[in-house]
């Protein structure tokens, strides 16, 4: 089974309150394929600093408020 | 067919890479292992050259065939930053093995030389310098699966 990526996203939750907008359509506004941003939702693939950007963008919130990184037990990390 | 369909067009791409590999080995291997066995090929640079030439062909002629059918059903798609990743990861491990058969390869030749020299006859001066070729040619197309195999791996996973 994968491991569990750190990094935690709300783009379920963004695209519904950006009236329902699709997958496919969030992918073509910035710039990559349904299923690299399907990924991406399912926490499996975590984009480069300038995709993340580009969804923040796209529903004009902060980054972190897409994004979160979810820090492991271990304080060094 | 319901399979095909839930198949990305990279997956579909992968795939046919793979059809195209295969038919392209189960033609030449065959028959070059049929011209070898008939002692030094060398000497049949005629028939060798015929059967190359004749795969050339007949894989340009299945690539366009089999990635014709895939565009002409789906739209062409970039390649985005995930997409040169997961190639990344395929090139990655495909190179090492690569390497590894290669440098095996190479250990056989330096034997083969230091052996030689001693006068005792080793596994590849008995077969001679186009088994070696093949060996070579057989070492890229399992790398080539490799990185095939990798990125398909990483798409199934959806990573």
């Amino acid at each position: 089974m994968a491991k569990a990526l750190p990094i935690k996203n709300n783009i379920r939750r963004l695209r519904f309150e950006a009236g329902e907008m699709t997958q496919a359509e969030l992918a073509e506004k910035v710039g990559v394929t349904r299923q690299t941003l399907h990924a991406i939702e399912a926490a499996k693939y975590s984009p480069t600093l300038e995709l993340a950007f580009k969804i923040a963008a796209v529903f004009d919130v902060p980054l972190d408020e897409v994004f979160q990184y979810q820090q492991e037990k271990n304080p060094a990390l | 067919m319901k399979l095909l369909e839930n198949l990305s067009i990279r997956e579909k791409g992968l795939w046919a890479e793979v059809l195209v590999n295969a038919l392209v080995a189960v033609y030449y291997f065959p028959k070059a292992i049929a011209l070898m066995a008939q002692g030094d090929a060398l000497l049949r640079g005629r028939e060798m050259a015929g059967l190359v030439t004749s795969t050339i062909v007949l894989a340009i002629v299945m690539s366009t065939i089999v990635f014709g059918a895939i565009h002409i059903k789906g739209e062409a798609e970039d390649r985005d930053e995930r997409d040169l990743q997961i190639e990344a990861q395929g090139n990655l491990l495909a190179y090492r093995v690569l390497c590894g058969f290669l440098v095996l390869i190479l250990g056989q030749i330096v034997l083969w030389e230091y052996f030689d020299a001693a006068g005792i006859g080793t596994l590849l001066k008995e077969a001679g310098s186009l088994v070696v070729g093949h060996m070579i040619l057989l070492t890229m197309m399992f790398a080539s699966v490799i990185k095939v195999a990798v990125q398909l791996y990483h798409y199934r996973r959806g990573v």
